[in-house]
């Protein structure tokens, strides 16, 4: 389903209801939105405005949005349509895309069923500290950092990424299998750098 | 004293380990029913690439739900968003 589908009307609300409808339903989730949408930005002034551009986009197409369904999953994928239709062609600074990284993992998003193993220790993982794990976060291409955003930060379910990025949940699920393995290399990297031995436990004791 | 259930020598290695970190991959993401559940902890306390796997995965997901640096939403956007929503 294309944007334009998804933001047909099938309500009619009353000017009032309007706005009692996106003070109840939509702003409970602007700082989910903001967050979101700085860390796909990586820019505060970008996801002020990306934010401001979905939330404006919200309430213009209010009467497609039913009341008791899920407000915070409609407004992401308004959110990550806009950033891909609109805001990814205007941002002042183009995405930095590691293209081995991407040509690697999209050559093998469909097929997730290969045996990759990172070797990185639990200890290794809990000495970074935020800023580490925000780098290696932001290192990765934005289409895997998504994901691990929707699931691991905002808790979204299967379902619901399939409808926000609007992909079957077989690709949700192997495209986040392939970003955390992307993650975990880009962890190990850190660990590494900052001197931990990463490589696991021998299995054999 | 040693319980039977710690008798278990854990394999080293998994023959199914793919098929092992999609599991995992389900139930640290709350999407695995409870027979799946069940049916990889009995695995996990058999096999220690499992075990292993599931702790890094359980770890990482944590850290990135605990650590990740959460920024309040500048109020001034709020009143700009506010504002052109009553002007509209």
């Amino acid at each position: 389903m294309d944007e334009q589908e998804e933001l047909q009307a099938t309500q009619t609300y009353s000017d009032l209801e309007k706005h009692r409808v996106f003070d109840k339903e939509f702003m409970p989730h602007i700082d989910s939105m903001y967050n979101f949408a700085f860390r796909l930005t990586n820019d505060e002034d970008d996801a002020n405005d990306l934010v401001q551009d979905t939330y404006l986009k919200a309430f213009r197409f209010i009467n497609s949005f039913s009341q008791g369904t899920n407000a915070k999953a409609w407004l992401f994928r308004i959110l990550k349509n806009s950033f891909i239709n609109d805001f990814r062609k205007k941002s002042k600074e183009p995405a930095k895309v590691d293209y081995q990284d991407v040509e690697t993992t999209y050559n093998s998003e469909e097929d997730a069923e290969t045996n990759q193993t990172v070797d990185l220790r639990v200890e290794s993982v809990q000495d970074l500290i935020g800023d580490e794990i925000a780098n290696a976060l932001n290192a990765l291409p934005v289409d895997f950092r998504t994901v691990i955003i929707l699931c691991d930060v905002e808790g979204f379910t299967y379902e619901e990424m399939a409808k926000i990025l609007d992909i079957p949940i077989g690709t949700v699920r192997s495209r986040l299998h392939r970003a955390r393995m992307l993650l975990k290399e880009k962890l190990k990297s850190y660990a590494k750098s900052l001197g931990y031995d990463v490589n696991a436990d021998s299995m054999a004791e | 004293m040693v319980s039977e259930a710690e008798k278990i020598q854990k394999k080293t290695s998994c023959e199914h380990q793919a098929e092992c970190m999609k599991m995992v991959q389900m139930i640290v993401d709350g999407q695995a029913s409870d027979e799946q559940i069940n049916a990889f902890k009995l695995n996990m306390n058999q096999c220690l690439p499992c075990e292993q796997g599931y702790e890094l995965e359980k770890c990482i997901k944590e850290t990135m739900q605990l650590r990740l640096e959460k920024k309040c939403v500048p109020s001034s956007l709020i009143d700009c968003i506010k504002q052109k929503i009553s002007s509209l």
